[in-house]
């Protein structure tokens, strides 16, 4: 059943809030204060949404540049390795090692025989293991090799009777530097 | 200050006294009820003199500053139905032609009049008038009390709004106050079809084959069927007869009992009808 409306009161603003009742025009600013805010915060949701993302994009992108950067590091790292690789080989190739066994042989008389020779081409130390016949004949080797104008600060590091032996030789090792760069 | 968003103020006013029903919301529900009989009017202007006792009884309860509803006797309003011209173009057109209605009823200009309708195109419509110094010492009212109007409406009105959802299609309403009948009859669309304000005699309404007989002679009047539901708000001592009804043809209702727990809308106007 339809209201009869009849009004006597006059039409002013105030009248309309009570008509409408006072507490339903709160709730409904309430709701449209709700709606507002609520369109608001999606709204700064969805900003901050799309800067995260950005900046997950341009971490992303960031992280492939610095994997693409790493990679090529470590191609170049590992060219650097096999260059270093090379060069040592090369060095080791290039080291006379005639001319050295002839000069340190060339000291050693029949009484002296030269086991080992183990030159290192980045620290120029050289390492001999040798026999003598005895203690007088590696005493003469080591003055003779001291003689020598390529080597420098010779050392006796160890030297023993090899009992292994019949003749019962003294075997001694010893120490010098290489002077001079190694030829290339 | 904004005194009105949580207290309320129903000033029920008759031509022999008026009530004031105050009663505040939400945090504190208080009530207070004044009621005061009507002075004789020293000036020419008696609605103004009513105003000014109401305005007195107003800040002696310090009631200022109130959403204030203002129910309006039937006595003091003219009420009557309308049929809409055909063609109706403007607001205007359904102006003059309650303004016509009107002058052809009670023979008076309407320029003394405020009048103020139910306004449709479609079907007849109720319409109704107070007397312009009503409205102008209603106005002086509003000023010196500070209220702000939230309805100005006659009791038959609001009584009707009150229980409009609960009346069935095809009913009659009666509201009865200080010797005047109010008839609103609803049609099949649930809407008002018709409406009487009438004078009736202790005699027509004492028992109940004689208010029978009124209805059915006002029926005959605004050319409608006779009744077959009658529903009455509430039972006033004039229709005790209603609570032992007898008549097979007619159905009486009546609201209150029906719907005990619905609470009348203006139960100050009683009191002010009453002249108590």
């Amino acid at each position: 059943m339809q209201t009869i409306d009849i009004e006597f009161a006059p039409k002013t603003p105030v009248h309309a809030l009570l008509k409408a009742g006072v507490a339903s025009v709160v709730l409904s600013l309430v709701a449209l204060c709700m709606v507002v805010g609520l369109g608001i915060y999606v709204s700064l949701v969805d900003q901050v949404t799309e800067g995260l993302l950005e900046e997950n994009l341009m971490l992303e992108q960031q992280t492939n540049a610095l994997q693409s950067d790493k990679k090529k590091t470590d191609k170049n790292t590992k060219n650097n390795t096999n260059q270093q690789a090379l060069t040592s080989v090369a060095s080791q190739l290039n080291l006379p090692w005639g001319e050295l066994l002839r000069a340190f042989d060339s000291r050693a008389s029949n009484q002296v025989a030269l086991l080992e020779f183990n030159p290192d081409t980045n620290t120029h130390l050289i390492k001999i293991v040798a026999e003598a016949r005895n203690s007088a004949q590696m005493t003469n080797y080591i003055e003779g090799l001291k003689k020598l104008k390529v080597i420098d600060d010779i050392k006796l590091t160890h030297h023993e009777i090899n009992t292994t032996e019949p003749l019962l030789p003294i075997r001694f090792e010893l120490e010098a530097y290489w002077v001079g760069a190694f030829p290339r | 200050m904004l005194k009105w968003i949580h207290s309320n103020l129903t000033i029920s006013l008759s031509s022999q006294a008026f009530v004031l029903h105050q009663h505040t919301r939400w945090w504190s529900k208080t009530s207070q009820l004044v009621t005061q009989n009507l002075a004789p009017a020293k000036t020419v202007d008696h609605f103004q003199s009513h105003c000014e006792q109401i305005t007195r009884a107003i800040h002696l309860n310090n009631l200022t500053g109130c959403a204030t509803t203002l129910v309006i006797s039937d006595e003091l309003v003219r009420q009557w139905v309308v049929e809409p011209p055909q063609n109706v173009e403007s607001l205007d057109d359904l102006k003059a032609a309650v303004s016509a209605r009107f002058q052809a009823l009670y023979g008076d200009s309407p320029a003394a009049w405020q009048i103020e309708a139910d306004w449709k195109t479609d079907r007849p419509f109720l319409a109704s008038a107070i007397p312009k110094n009503l409205a102008v010492a209603l106005d002086g009212l509003a000023k010196k009390c500070q209220l702000e109007w939230r309805q100005i409406a006659p009791h038959s009105v609001m009584l009707f709004n009150r229980w409009r959802n609960i009346l069935p299609p095809n009913t009659w309403m009666v509201t009865f106050e200080n010797g005047r009948l109010s008839l609103t009859v609803t049609n099949a669309q649930r809407v008002v079809g018709a409406y009487r304000h009438i004078s009736c005699e202790a005699s027509e309404i004492a028992t109940e084959q004689n208010f029978i007989k009124l209805l059915n002679r006002e029926a005959l009047r605004m050319n409608l069927p006779s009744p077959k539901q009658v529903y009455f708000p509430r039972i006033w001592t004039e229709f005790n007869w209603l609570q032992h009804t007898t008549d097979k043809n007619v159905s009486f209702n009546v609201l209150s009992i029906i719907y005990p727990d619905v609470i009348s809308l203006v139960p100050a106007m009683e009191l002010a009808s009453s002249g108590a």
